[in-house]
């Protein structure tokens, strides 16, 4: 027993010691290498800017020595910071050269890596280099299990553009994860007006989730069908649904469906309730006013405060009809009443 | 004493040594485990923030509204700052609702003063019950700041008529002697609008505030205390957020969100009846009791801690304070396990109901008691002449070095993930009080939670009074550092380590 504990303790006191040591060795170690990597980049950044920017043609003796540490990493770190606001010429330049070089084999090939990290890595150094090359094998990674990756993967497709690519994100927006799907949403947003109808056709077949995210995308890119699609959503089983189709219909304006809005007001979720009243102050329906303030009266806060605030952007008559409900005998009519028109400067 | 009576004593003697070999080697298991996996967390967690997604969340329009309650008592040395710094987050839509909570100083009158507020005639729906709330202020110069006034009905009462009176669906819980750091509430929200329907609460970690240099509501200049005991207290959060809560979240047993900055779905705290007084530690029984609800109705949902939004706390610089705190938050360690005693091994309750409580009972409420009766029973054995001093020896220097040894390693993950520290020097004094705080205050700390719970019989309630230095004011003489984009807030090191 004594030699076990006699043992235990030897372990125990080497390894707090080589913990104590190692922490403070690495700090000083990390603290020497930022310095000899600022002194590196800074040097590396001025032999190679001349040849990037199109001030010399010739290619810098010092990318055929790039295996050296740290220039590699730091030349990597060089292209993400100057790709993105590279003109064309600069950009191509430096593209070919990657590719003839083995980049982005290399990039491509550590997609299939097995620590997520470094999938993550070399789908945002694809997605900034945007080598054609890439797309097929970005495409796959939006199946990867890490969401991360995925995400990657799904912003260097949008940087991509391209009919390959906007499909992969359209099949992609019916990811099981609610925030991957709004933000591969935005990067479609940003493809193009095309998007829409091929959105339009994919959407029965999606997600729940991947249909809130594709009623906000289309309500971002608009489009002629698609005022006459919400107003349709309104009457979905799903309430979520039915809020973000009120909400859109909002944002696009589209009038033939205020008839369907006055009805939501009275819908049994209060999240409708609440969209169809934004969206009737959005669109300034007059013949709305009656059921806004009826809506001033609702239990829910956000219901009272969008009704209130819908018949301040309606203009005169909405603000006139305010003005009445600060009368009101229901106190939260009231309290929302004074409130919006304590905002507009009406009152004090 | 008879040779039967002492033969009798010897043999408890050594019984209960042997106990507490078995026990001592289990403890320290578990500790580790834990280390393993905060390690993994964190790890993990680092890589991931190589690619912040931050941004997006602002500008998103579906990330939630969240209010952010302050109840104060008592706070006016400290409320404007905390107040300052929250009106500084970067975030999309908040609002701020500071409860004054029956304040004997000048706190309101300082509100009032420095925020311009107006008393409101705004109603109240009552969805908690709450003691009677005396006006409602709002503020002229920042339309989203709300302060209520209400009769003194300690910390659960406030945060109740908090939530009474606050609009958004998530609400963020914020003590006001704490300053949360810009980006923390984009941090702990990330989750919510990654995962809405599992995600009901989230927790942030919480540093020790004393030491640092605090500008404009900000901590410009992370340093560390002078005073000893505030010292000992910064490594003690590190390891019990860093090396406790990241492996404890990671198995999905996170049972104690700092009171100091948690952020929840508001809906669902409702439903479960919102704070209670019952408990002298009102954050770990609400999260226990929801991991019970959601349990109960059988509905998928995570309770998490992010390693990474800071909120900055003033802890105790006397004894007299500190020794009231550990009371308090142990006696509220044996009420909420008491309380939800059912849980304990019912696996309907999954890693909360078969890990998180056991340990919790075992080793972190019983722990102290058997370490004293540890060193009662060494005197005991010296007495009866059976005391093995070489033994005794070795397994002292084994339980010192254990400690020591979850100290350093707390640091290391520090280190690795953050680096809060930046100075060498602070370092060096973080690793020495690591290694120091286990030659006395652990023990001293022991002593403390034994007498908490012997205390429970006179059952002593309520805020208790924390003597406030302020935060330390921006040295001229000494230019701060750039505040930090990254990082933020929290406080209450519950889960002791």
């Amino acid at each position: 027993m004594r030699t076990f504990v006699a043992i235990a303790i030897m372990l125990l006191v080497g390894l707090l010691a080589g913990l104590m040591i190692y922490l403070l060795a690495r700090r000083l170690v990390t603290g020497w290498l930022a310095a000899v990597e600022a002194r590196r980049r800074a040097s590396l950044e001025e032999k190679l800017y001349p040849w990037f920017s199109g001030a010399s043609a010739q290619t810098p003796p010092v990318l055929r020595r790039l295996r050296r540490w740290p220039d590699r990493r730091l030349f990597i770190e060089l292209c993400l910071a100057w790709l993105p606001e590279a003109d064309a010429p600069s950009r191509q330049r430096l593209i070919d050269w990657l590719e003839e070089n083995g980049y982005v084999d290399q990039w491509i090939a550590q997609l299939g890596h097995r620590d997520p990290w470094k999938r993550e890595r070399a789908a945002q150094l694809l997605g900034v280099a945007r080598s054609e090359e890439a797309v097929e094998p970005l495409v796959e990674a939006l199946d990867d299990p890490a969401l991360d990756v995925r995400m990657r993967a799904a912003a260097a497709l949008g940087a991509l553009g391209g009919q390959a690519a906007r499909s992969a994100l359209i099949e992609a927006l019916t990811d099981q994860n609610r925030w991957s799907t709004i933000r591969i949403a935005d990067l479609l947003s940003e493809m193009g007006p095309e998007v829409g109808e091929e959105v339009l056709q994919a959407y029965p077949r999606m997600s729940r989730g991947a249909q809130l995210a594709a009623i906000d995308l289309l309500a971002r890119i608009g489009g002629a069908r698609t005022g006459a699609f919400f107003k349709e959503l309104l009457i979905d089983p799903d309430r979520d649904i039915r809020a973000r189709a009120a909400a859109a219909l909002g944002r696009t304006g589209y009038r033939p469906a205020v008839p369907w809005l006055l009805e939501a007001l009275l819908d049994e979720a209060w999240p409708v309730r609440a969209m169809s009243a934004k969206a009737l102050g959005a669109m300034r329906v007059e013949e709305a006013i009656p059921r806004l303030c009826a809506a001033l009266r609702d239990q829910e806060w956000w219901v009272r405060a969008n009704s209130a605030q819908a018949l301040d952007a309606i203009g005169p008559a909405g603000r006139f009809a305010l003005e009445s409900m600060r009368d009101d005998e229901d106190r939260f009519a009231r309290d929302q009443a004074h409130a919006v028109l304590a905002k507009a400067g009406v009152q004090e | 004493m008879s040779y039967e009576f002492s033969r009798f004593l010897a043999e408890l003697v050594t019984g209960y040594n042997h106990f507490i070999l078995v026990y001592f080697i289990l403890i320290n298991l578990g500790y580790l485990v834990i280390f393993i996996l905060s390690l993994r967390a964190l790890w993990q967690f680092v890589k991931r923030s190589f690619f912040p997604d931050y941004e997006k969340i602002r500008e998103s329009d579906l990330a939630p509204p969240i209010s952010l309650l302050v109840p104060a008592h008592n706070e006016s040395r400290n409320v404007v700052e905390s107040i300052n710094s929250l009106l500084q987050l970067n975030y999309g839509t908040y609002e701020i609702v500071v409860i004054n909570d029956g304040s004997t100083d000048d706190t309101l009158a300082v509100l009032i003063e420095e925020f311009d507020l107006r008393e409101s005639s705004e109603p109240v729906r009552v969805s908690l019950p709450s003691k009677e709330i005396h006006r409602i202020y709002r503020s002229l110069a920042h339309k989203d700041l709300v302060v209520l006034d209400k009769a003194q009905g300690g910390k659960s009462d406030a945060l109740n008529a908090g939530l009474n009176v606050s609009r958004y669906p998530l609400f963020c819980s914020i003590d006001a002697d704490s300053l949360i750091e810009e980006n923390a509430l984009l941090r702990l929200v990330k989750p919510f609008v990654e995962a809405p329907r599992e995600t009901v609460a989230a927790g942030g970690i919480v540093r020790v505030a004393n030491g640092c240099t605090v500008v404009d509501g900000r901590v410009a200049r992370v340093g560390l205390p002078r005073s000893r005991i505030a010292l000992m207290q910064v490594v003690e959060y590190l390891r019990a957020f860093l090396a406790g809560r990241a492996g404890w979240s990671a198995i999905q047993s996170l049972m104690i969100i700092s009171g100091a900055f948690g952020l929840y779905r508001k809906k669902e705290i409702i439903e479960i009846g919102g704070y209670t007084e019952d408990t002298d530690t009102e954050d770990a029984e609400l999260v226990v009791r929801l991991h019970k609800a959601m349990a109960d109705a059988g509905r998928p949902y995570r309770i998490i801690f992010i390693p990474d939004p800071v909120c900055w706390t003033e802890v105790p610089e006397t004894w007299r304070v500190l020794i009231r705190q550990r009371s308090r938050w142990h006696r509220g360690l044996l009420q909420t396990l008491w309380k939800y005693r059912e849980m304990f091994l019912r696996r309907r309750y999954g890693s909360v109901g078969m890990v998180g409580m056991p340990w919790f009972v075992l080793f972190e409420l019983l722990g102290p008691v058997v370490e004293i009766l540890g060193y009662l029973t060494i005197s005991l054995a010296w007495y009866l002449g059976i005391l093995d001093r070489s033994f005794v020896l070795m397994f002292l220097v084994v339980a010192f070095a254990v400690g020591a040894l979850l100290s350093v390693g707390a640091l290391l993950l520090e280190e690795i993930a953050f680096r809060r520290y930046p100075r060498f020097r602070d370092l060096l004094r973080l690793l020495a009080y690591g290694f120091l705080e286990n030659f006395g205050f652990r023990q001293f700390m022991s002593l403390v939670k034994v007498k908490a719970l012997v205390e429970l019989a006179f059952r002593k309630r309520g805020w208790g009074k924390m003597d406030r230095r302020g935060f330390e004011p921006h040295e001229p003489h000494e230019p701060p550092f750039p505040a930090e984009s990254s990082g933020s807030a929290g406080r209450h090191g519950k889960d002791s380590a």
